[in-house]
């Protein structure tokens, strides 16, 4: 399948030839990716999972990008495109990673408790199924806000053309903190506070 | 509150391994020295850390990823570097076959640094100008024995000369200045130059006192036109002995 027919399936605007083109770019591209990364930041000791991160990553913002802005973004071929990215997320991989070993327990705070006999895997879906339901206990605005910014990536400028009442950039990161907060205080045990 | 809104921001940047600069730095000093504000930060890290990884087009994307193997590419030879060092390995031996084998000057002329050219006869036949065109490629040899065989048949003496001009500059010194000799001593229009040149190829073939008593003759002849021409053979001959 060639580069025009996966773009008209991404511009169609239906859900499932969006996600049928997105899984064909993924088949197609993921081997390149992997030998591309391994060429360009195989020196560093890299595992397959470790590329395998950053490549979800890199596809993640891609998905996002063209739900967005369609496909009338891609300044490039798909390709180069996605490689545009994945550069992005490598040095930020680079990064976070610096990150983690320099603060190890960052993410170690507990944000639900579970009894003993609840595996890792049971506490990420309780964490999320908890995070859902703390989500729709908030006010619908701070809802949207913060699925906008943390699960559409978008920025400030891109919100405030979608919440006009949050007049600016400055309002729009308070009420996000304000959110947040809010958010923090349902989920985190009181012990914790 | 432990944590402004500004610094939250810069931690969700941090996070995403997107801070960098004096702001990375302060942030890190500060969880590095605040307790309180380390413990605050912890809690947003979590918090945010969960809340990025329950987007449902994460898990959708994600999996859709984590379906599809990595097929190896298969390996390729590297035939860049292959054909690289294969081109640069041809160019070397063109390159010595040509230091080795071109055609050139003999290294007694070129050291001596005073030029012999012919006399042109491009109007005329063919052949000569074949004569010319081997001079040219520097074949000198093959030169001089065309110009010879054109001598031969229509006794033009500036075919002659050039037969002995391409001697000398094939090396042939001996065979040089025997018949520029005999053309300095005839009426030929350009006898005098032969007569710079005899000079000259009595001192290529090592008969250094002649080729000074040539030069000498030269200059001390009232008639003689060109003595700046015989200075200067004078005068390379010297700066070559010094070398």
């Amino acid at each position: 399948m060639d580069q025009d027919d996966l773009i008209r399936m991404l511009d169609s605007g239906d859900k499932n030839q969006f996600n049928r083109a997105l899984a064909i770019i993924v088949n197609q591209i993921k081997g390149q990716f992997f030998s591309w990364s391994r060429k360009n930041y195989g020196l560093k000791g890299l595992k397959d999972e470790v590329i395998e991160e950053v490549f979800v990553e890199t596809i993640i913002v891609f998905d996002r990008k063209i739900s967005a802005g369609g496909t009338k973004i891609l300044t490039s071929a798909i390709n180069a495109y996605i490689f545009g990215i994945a550069k992005i997320k490598w040095l930020e991989f680079f990064r976070k990673r610096e990150v983690y070993e320099e603060f190890s327990d960052l993410l170690d705070a507990v944000l639900i408790t579970l009894p003993d006999d609840d595996g890792p895997d049971d506490l990420k879906k309780r964490e999320f199924e908890k995070l859902s339901n703390a989500l729709y206990t908030l006010s619908s605005d701070c809802r949207q806000l913060l699925t906008l910014h943390y699960w559409e990536d978008l920025s400030y400028a891109e919100i405030l053309e979608l919440m006009p009442e949050l007049g600016n950039a400055n309002n729009c990161r308070q009420r996000k903190f304000y959110c947040l907060d809010k958010l923090k205080k349902i989920l985190l045990p009181k012990k914790q506070k | 509150m432990a944590i402004e809104p500004q610094e939250l921001e810069n931690l969700e940047l941090f996070l995403k391994g997107a801070l960098s600069g004096a702001e990375a730095k302060a942030l890190k000093r500060k969880l590095k020295e605040d307790q309180a504000f380390y413990a605050e930060a912890k809690s947003y890290a979590k918090l945010i850390h969960t809340l990025e990884q329950a987007d449902p087009n994460r898990a959708r994307v994600k999996a859709m990823v984590e379906a599809v193997p990595v097929t190896q590419s298969p390996k390729v030879i590297p035939l860049r570097p292959i054909l690289s060092a294969v081109a640069t390995f041809a160019i070397l031996v063109v390159a010595i076959v040509w230091i080795i084998f071109a055609p050139r000057d003999t290294k007694a002329y070129r050291k001596l640094g005073f030029p012999a050219e012919i006399h042109s006869l491009q109007d005329q036949a063919e052949a000569r100008s074949e004569a010319e065109m081997k001079f040219d490629k520097k074949r000198f040899g093959e030169a001089a024995k065309l110009f010879a065989e054109e001598y031969r048949k229509t006794k033009n003496r500036d075919l002659l000369f050039n037969y002995a001009v391409a001697s000398l500059r094939a090396g042939h010194f001996q065979q040089a200045e025997v018949v520029f000799e005999k053309l300095a001593k005839s009426d030929y229009n350009h006898n005098q130059q032969a007569e710079l040149f005899y000079a000259m190829s009595l001192y290529l073939s090592g008969k250094e006192e002649e080729s000074k008593n040539a030069i000498t003759g030269m200059l001390e002849d009232e008639g003689f036109r060109n003595k700046e021409e015989v200075r200067r053979l004078r005068a390379k001959i010297e700066k070559n002995k010094k070398k």
